[in-house]
């Protein structure tokens, strides 16, 4: 057998699929143990679930505009004309906004156009407005819509809040100067969009003694939001244990990024054991020690190149005089192994040897 | 495939049947690869059980990125080694003199030696060796990614594992012997 390498090879080969049938009563504590999910959860696995949701929810608002605005051109008020009017131009800037089609006339195949535009916007944020829809009128159709178009923008209480203005106007018969100033807040949303993603870049991953502190930063972006809760450009980290540190950024166009700076704490306060003494009593390292702090659980034994152990303990300030049984120990070379936990209460072995030298 | 998704999709839903179905599916590997982490089948099984039961709570998370195998695995994983770690005073620690063993060079062939052979040297390794062995050689995780997981540096990862190899060979001779 040749060492190291091969054998993890080997050993990887054989364990790959290794099986093991557990017993039975495994299932059962388990089937005990997990909780009943009651609610059953949207399928995202299969996308032609989404795709044929979405489709659902634009053949319904199809048809609804269709019903919807037939009633309105039947309806045999006298304002009638002059209120469809009103409210194409009110409709038009909305979709104009939402789609590259530039439409203009009042005719019902254009508005149907419109509609298409606006739900195959809406199928990528939201796919539960098919309920709503069925009972509302065309003008909080379009509210609706442009709400969920909102959603991922910045400005959806603006939206919400000149949706409700537009259907109001719309049924009110108010003129057009109230509307105008109304939608431009509709146009921020898809500004923000269209701006390409900022770059932003994280400070590298790190590796630092324990107790010392490492500074991550973010280059990029006007705001910050780390996992520490602080806010700033740099934070100041002093991990006892290595530790992934996350961010989310923010940059001016509402782009967010995050992300992960790894700071790996290394265990550098390893204690100091010296590799020979000379108990001759001439004051000159006439005893050997370990000489660390913050060590727990210490213990070490001492052995001669024979196999008989000289010297063992449980105290880290207990030296070895270096006599076995009070009698001065040969010259030459002993091996110790050391156990303790440290800081990062992890137990370290650590086995070497000294040379006792007279 | 769609089988697997299938029963993804029911777990997610909290569907018993698919639940069952997968711990089927799966059960007996992971066991495979718990008793890898544990000296002993009750401890393993106790991991398995746990581990499942993360699984179940958490499937939802699971957003069909990656392999469903290697996300279950890395659960399992990580299943024993909180478990490890919550236990971790109750185990005895490595005499030295185990430590210190010189290694010889041996003539042995390693197709002679069967999974039941291996598994048990691999669970008579000392605690911190068995778990370093398993993830690095087995696992594949890379000595950075077992410092972060462990808390312990990389250097020390590194030496653990020269120990277990060590360790074991000494065993595989003495066995042979």
């Amino acid at each position: 057998m040749e060492t190291g390498k091969n054998m993890g090879d080997i050993f990887r080969e054989v364990f790959k699929d290794y099986e093991k049938k557990p017993s039975d009563k495994i299932w059962d504590n388990i089937e005990n143990a997990v909780k009943p999910q009651t609610v059953p959860q949207i399928n995202f696995f299969k996308p032609i679930n989404l795709m044929i949701g979405s489709a659902a929810i634009i053949a319904v608002s199809i048809l609804l505009f269709f019903i919807v605005s037939n009633k309105q051109s039947q309806t045999p008020r006298a304002a009638s004309d002059k209120e469809q009017l009103v409210e194409n131009k009110q409709i038009t800037p909305i979709v104009k906004d939402q789609s590259p089609l530039l439409i203009s006339s009042k005719k019902t195949n254009e508005l149907h156009k419109n509609s298409i535009t606006i739900q195959n916007n809406t199928v990528e944020n939201n796919v539960t407005l098919e309920k709503p829809v069925k009972k509302q009128n065309i003008h909080d159709l379009i509210a609706q819509v442009d709400n969920n178009q909102s959603v991922t923008g910045d400005v959806v209480k603006q939206n919400a809040l000149n949706t409700k203005l537009v259907s109001k106007a719309t049924n009110s018969n108010t003129n057009q100067k109230n509307i105008e100033p109304l939608q431009s807040p509709v146009n921020n949303t898809i500004v923000s969009r269209s701006l390409p993603i900022s770059t932003i870049s994280f400070s590298p991953d790190q590796t630092i003694c324990k107790g010392e502190k490492a500074t991550l930063s973010v280059n990029g972006g006007i705001s910050f939001l780390w996992s520490t809760g602080e806010k700033t450009q740099y934070i100041l980290v002093n991990p006892l244990l290595s530790t992934d540190y996350s961010v989310i950024v923010t940059d001016e166009t509402g782009n967010r990024k995050t992300g992960l700076i790894t700071v790996t704490v290394a265990d550098c306060n390893a204690p100091f054991i010296p590799n020979a003494f000379s108990p001759n009593g001439d004051g000159n390292s006439d005893v050997f020690k370990v000489y660390g702090d913050a060590i727990r659980n210490f213990e070490i034994i001492i052995i001669s190149r024979s196999g008989q152990t000289v010297f063992a303990s449980k105290n880290v300030n207990e030296a070895w005089d270096g006599t076995i049984k009070g009698r001065p120990a040969q010259e030459g070379v002993y091996v110790y192994t050391i156990k303790y936990i440290n800081e990062l209460n992890k137990e370290q072995v650590i086995s070497g040897h000294v040379t006792l030298i007279r | 495939m769609i089988f697997e998704e299938e029963i993804i999709c029911g777990c997610i839903k909290g569907d018993k049947k698919a639940q069952k179905a997968l711990y089927d599916k799966y059960s007996a590997k992971m066991l495979g690869v718990c008793l890898r982490y544990f000296k002993n089948i009750d401890e393993a099984e106790d991991a398995l059980q746990e581990g499942f039961i993360r699984v179940f709570n958490n499937i939802d998370k699971f957003r069909n990125e990656g392999s469903f195998d290697g996300w279950l695995r890395r659960i399992i994983v990580n299943t024993a080694l909180n478990y490890y770690r919550s236990n971790l005073k109750h185990y005895y620690s490595i005499d030295y003199d185990e430590i210190e063993e010189v290694v010889e060079d041996a003539k042995l062939s390693f197709d002679s030696l069967n999974v039941e052979f291996l598994l048990n040297l691999i669970q008579s390794l000392p605690e911190g060796y068995r778990l370093i062995f398993n993830l690095y050689e087995i696992e594949g995780y890379s000595h950075k990614e077992i410092g972060i997981m462990l808390g312990i540096s990389i250097n020390t990862s590194k030496s653990q594992l020269m120990k277990a190899k060590k360790y074991l060979q000494h065993k595989l001779i003495t066995k042979v012997k």
